[in-house]
């Protein structure tokens, strides 16, 4: 209980001090989000008219001073593509991470709450949804709303929220019978009070953890949805769909144009990957001591070490 | 005598933890009793013996299923809590009668300040604004001795002593001015010298709010200083009430008796022992309903106690004591000699004095 109400507020600077990995991971995170919304600065071949530039004399060339990156099969700057499609993906990790959240909080709380009937035939829901992958749900949703990011946010939330609702469901129904949520009834408290001031609050570290593990899912399915030729509108710059269609065509002649928007997607999703991870270790006691953290083995010899040294000294004298 | 403001008419609450087809257990068996305005009153019992699920039935907070309340009334200034609505129960919750539990700890939400769970009742009752009911839960704290109540109230439960928090507790249950608190063990958790003071806080809060006061309790010292009346629960069924000198000094009841006794006392010598009341508290699920609960562990068990369930019956000469045994004018041989250690002890203790 403690350690709950301290956590939160230096959540950060414990993240500093006992997990360098989770920290680069949020540094790695926040120079993206940086590049996602100074995008039109940073490119070399800003955007024009929501159109990225095209140069059809120099196509597919290699890196070279005007092209850092070189360009792609419609002589697009790879560089600037990149950095724009990074804006995509920031977006959409945002947004997806957020909605989905919200979705599976609202389903669990409500669920744990009201109980009964209700919970029996929500869960039931969930549990169909479950049977099918996310990734299929997904495909579903987009070939009826069709391309396009907003379509694509809400199509990657729906599943994501559902599959998250039994974790956060579970862990309302561990709070509801606690004593202060007896407490707060017999008070003569309404249930909507009960679940928001009371059980929330007390979900929130959970709350915290499902977000940053959902960041990562979130950035794969993006560029894999994209890949499958399910994502974005044409026009808009995404990593997967460069991939897709700029690097599988020309995989032999210029295979940069797979390579770094592969590198992109493998450092944002190691980064979340890791900033998930110090997050729900630092949040979850139980969990302590995974990926990222000082090695308790490295202290011990190192313990080990400076006591024998004592010892010798003490013969020695 | 003051008005009559809580009464429980044959209350009989019922748990069937294996479905309805299962074995019922009856927790509360036929229980009424009275509570006047300003009154407090304690229920005494050993552990399983229904008191709480008694107090919870009052507030109609029995987890169901498995719980049940199958029969009585709880008149309440005349209206059956029974017979409300949902929505008229929660009205009368937190604002009209309030309940403090055993475990302030558990009862506190451990990530919201203090100040704001005191504000949660006067919020949900009085539609005060946040600022007005912050104002109000300083003033309450300050009213249960926490010092820098204007500070205490930003701080979060885990920064408050046992005590502290039992206090808040009291101030939470407290906010509206209800016309009952119920205390269900509110000095369990507690070490002996914040008990006095928590129990004097509560002594206090009654006086000056006119409440009447329910207290549940296995604490026979907490009983006999506070109480104005005691009822003492068996097998969910009041054994014996009456004045705390009703029940103290002139007990009628074989197991009254056996819980007298069975105080450990630190006057008395070492090779005395510890004494216990025999047996164990029977099954609930498993005392046929026509008998006496306490039959098994009875010396004075006769016939007519496994046949014949023992009315509330006054005891000769007194308009308060109330004895629910056959056997209740047999018990005097045991009574006097527990009186006369009781009065050994008082004279080993002044000799001590002196």
């Amino acid at each position: 209980m403690k350690k709950d109400a301290k956590n939160q507020s230096n959540l950060l600077v414990e993240l500093f001090q006992k997990k360098p990995l989770g920290a680069a991971g949020l540094i790695i995170m926040i120079l993206f989000l940086l590049v996602a919304i100074f995008a039109d600065v940073l490119a070399p071949y800003p955007m024009q008219s929501d159109m990225m530039q095209m140069d059809f004399l120099n196509t597919l060339i290699k890196s070279s001073p005007e092209h850092l990156l070189g360009t792609d099969s419609l002589g697009q700057d790879v560089l600037s593509y990149l950095i724009y499609g990074c804006r995509t993906s920031v977006i959409l990790a945002i947004f997806c991470t957020v909605l989905s959240t919200i979705i599976s909080v609202a389903i669990g709380l409500a669920s744990a709450v009201l109980g009964g009937w209700f919970d029996l035939i929500v869960q039931r829901i969930v549990d169909g949804f479950q049977c099918i992958p996310g990734v299929l749900i997904t495909m579903i949703l987009m070939s009826i709303a069709g391309k396009g990011l907003p379509q694509l946010i809400i199509a990657i939330a729906i599943p994501g929220g559902i599959g998250g609702a039994r974790v956060m469901r579970s862990a309302a129904f561990a709070v509801k019978d606690s004593g202060y949520v007896r407490m707060s009834k017999l008070l003569g408290s309404k249930s909507s009070w009960r679940a928001i001031k009371h059980i929330l609050p007390n979900i929130m570290p959970l709350i915290i953890i499902n977000m940053a593990g959902a960041l990562s899912g979130v950035i794969m399915v993006e560029a894999s949805m994209n890949f499958l030729g399910y994502g974005v509108k044409v026009g808009t710059p995404s990593w997967g769909y460069m991939i897709t269609y700029q690097g599988r065509a020309n995989m032999y002649t210029a295979p940069w144009l797979a390579l770094y928007p592969g590198l992109c997607i493998m450092l944002l999703v190691f980064a979340s990957n890791m900033f998930g991870d110090s997050v729900r270790d630092l949040l979850d006691p139980r969990l302590k001591g995974g990926v990222g953290s000082y090695n308790g083995n490295k202290i011990a010899s190192i313990a080990k070490k400076i006591a024998a040294k004592r010892e010798k000294l003490a013969q020695k004298a | 005598m003051a008005e009559t403001i809580l009464e429980v008419k044959h209350l009989r609450t019922y748990f069937y933890p294996n479905g309805a087809k299962g074995p019922e257990l009856r927790a509360v068996d036929d229980l009424s009793y009275e509570v006047h305005e300003g009154e407090c009153v304690a229920i005494i019992g050993e552990s399983g013996s229904g008191k709480s699920v008694e107090a919870l039935s009052i507030l109609r907070l029995i987890p169901c299923p498995p719980g049940i309340i199958m029969g009585g009334e709880i008149l309440f200034h005349g209206k059956d809590l029974l017979k409300m609505t949902d929505e008229e129960i929660r009205q009368v919750r937190g604002s009209k009668i309030s309940m403090i539990f055993q475990e302030p700890s558990t009862a506190l939400n451990p990530v919201v300040t203090i100040g704001k769970q005191i504000c949660e009742t006067l919020r949900v009752h009085r539609g005060m604004t946040k600022k007005e009911a912050m104002e109000m839960a300083i003033q309450l704290l300050d009213r249960v001795n926490i010092p820098n109540a204007a500070q205490r109230v930003k701080q979060y439960p885990f920064e408050f002593s046992g005590g502290m928090q039992q206090r808040a507790m009291i101030a939470m249950a407290m906010a509206c001015n209800p016309d009952v608190l119920i205390a269900d063990e509110p000095t369990t958790a507690l070490d002996v010298t914040v008990q006095a003071q928590v129990l004097e806080e509560l002594n206090k809060m009654r006086k000056e709010t006119n409440t009447a006061l329910i207290i549940i309790t296995h604490n026979l010292g907490v009983v006999a200083r506070y109480a104005d009346s005691v009822k003492i629960v068996y097998g969910g069924k009041i054994v014996e009430s009456g004045t705390p000198h009703d029940v103290f000094e002139e007990p009628r009841h074989p197991y009254t008796l056996g819980l007298i006794r069975a105080v450990p006392r630190l006057d008395l010598p070492k090779s005395s022992g510890l004494s216990a009341i025999e047996g164990e508290p029977p099954d609930m699920s498993k005392i046929p309903p026509d008998c006496c609960a306490f039959y098994s562990r009875c010396k004075y068990c006769t016939d007519i106690c496994k046949t014949a369930r023992p009315e509330e019956r006054a005891v000769d000469g007194s308009a308060t004591h109330i004895c629910a045994c056959f056997h209740m004018n047999q018990t005097q041989a045991e009574r006097e000699a527990l009186m006369e250690i009781n009065r050994k002890s008082l004279e080993f203790s002044k000799e001590a004095e002196t």
